[in-house]
């Protein structure tokens, strides 16, 4: 009882100093995007609740999560299926969202080429104009077969990447959905965007 | 504009025929899952040559490309190669294939004792089984081999015997 009152003494005085430095209210809508089984839904699985990961069934078609925070702002978003005959659904829910993440699993070599095109096709057709897009090379877990930042940046051509959008706003995160690692700085960046 | 770059960007790549998706739907074992009893997969792991159900396809995915490769009949394309290996493969022969190799490496008197053990299913179907529990069935040297021994018959390579 106690400890309750004295809590929420404090979650009151915290929330009064929040406001004052103006965080208050923060919220923003993220699109996530990527080829099927880079990631999306598992990441935005342990955003939502914090927990342990486990294997989704693949994203057929578009959905949006409830509400969670990071970096304490309110986020919500828009989970996509990454298979090739839906990814034309993707330019649509664009717009309507403050930052997109595009995930991209670093471990698969063979399909690189193929994230690369799809990244392209969404700066170079000005599909994100405006706005912040972060790249999350996920899976670097896995240790063997996840490629370097530097090999990666030289296959997707990075620097032409951020010559269309504006060096400001894009950048490059590694990061790992499976041990939570990685994302909270790319939620950094895009929380100066908001 | 965006889908016509994309089909010349993966040329290799098209979708699967409806005469191709007929006959891999219709080898040995293909009416169910390779995985659990769900009738009619419609995903597939190209690696493996099998047909999966949405839920078990999830799993695979979870153990990352390079062990298994999972695409969806509808909605991605395929290559020449991986269409072959569907064709040539199947669930009966993977199963049946992994099951064998399973059995022959437990000792002999494990042997006798767990002759109806159906280690194709159960290791997949097995809710004790922590983590992945795909993992046990698809990530090891039996079931490496049986991958390589898929690729060489594609290629019309003698099939190896052993993992290099």
């Amino acid at each position: 009882m106690i400890f309750q009152s004295i809590y929420e003494t404090w979650r009151s005085l915290l929330d009064t100093l929040w406001k004052a430095l103006g965080f208050e209210g923060k919220e923003g809508s993220l699109v996530v995007l990527g080829l099927d089984n880079a990631g999306k839904t598992t990441l935005l699985h342990r955003l939502r609740t914090g927990g342990d990961v486990r294997s989704f069934p693949p994203t057929d078609r578009p959905h949006q999560t409830e509400k969670f925070e990071s970096q304490n702002i309110k986020f919500q978003a828009w989970d996509m299926g990454g298979h090739e005959a839906v990814r034309h659904l993707w330019e649509d829910y664009v717009c309507e969202c403050s930052a997109v993440l595009f995930l991209i699993d670093a471990a698969d070599t063979k399909r690189l080429e193929e994230a690369s095109f799809e990244l392209d096709a969404l700066i170079g057709e000005k599909v994100v104009k405006g706005l912040p897009v972060a790249i999350l090379l996920n899976k670097c877990d896995l240790e063997e077969e996840a490629m370097s930042t530097t090999e990666i940046c030289k296959r997707i051509q990075y620097d032409d990447l951020r010559r269309m959008q504006g060096e400001d706003n894009i950048s490059i995160f590694r990061i790992s959905v499976l041990r939570g690692e990685g994302y909270q700085s790319a939620f950094r960046w895009i929380a100066d965007f908001l | 504009i965006h889908k016509q770059q994309i089909m010349t960007s993966t040329s290799t790549a098209t979708s699967m025929l409806r005469d191709d998706q007929k006959i891999v739907k219709s080898l040995e074992g293909n009416n169910i899952c390779a995985d659990c009893e769900q009738t009619n997969p419609t995903w597939c792991s190209v690696s493996f040559g099998i047909l999966l159900c949405l839920e078990c396809s999830g799993k695979h995915r979870g153990l990352g490309t390079h062990i298994s490769f999972v695409r969806s009949l509808d909605m991605d394309s395929f290559s020449a190669k991986q269409i072959q290996v569907l064709k040539i493969g199947g669930n009966k022969q993977c199963n049946s294939y992994l099951q064998d190799q399973h059995t022959q490496q437990q000792p002999q008197q494990q042997r006798e004792n767990t002759t109806t053990d159906d280690f194709t299913t159960t290791a997949c179907t097995n809710p004790t089984t922590k983590n992945n529990s795909a993992r046990v069935k698809y990530d090891n040297n039996i079931a490496e081999l049986y991958k390589l021994k898929l690729k060489a018959r594609v290629e019309g390579k003698p099939e190896p015997t052993e993992l290099p």
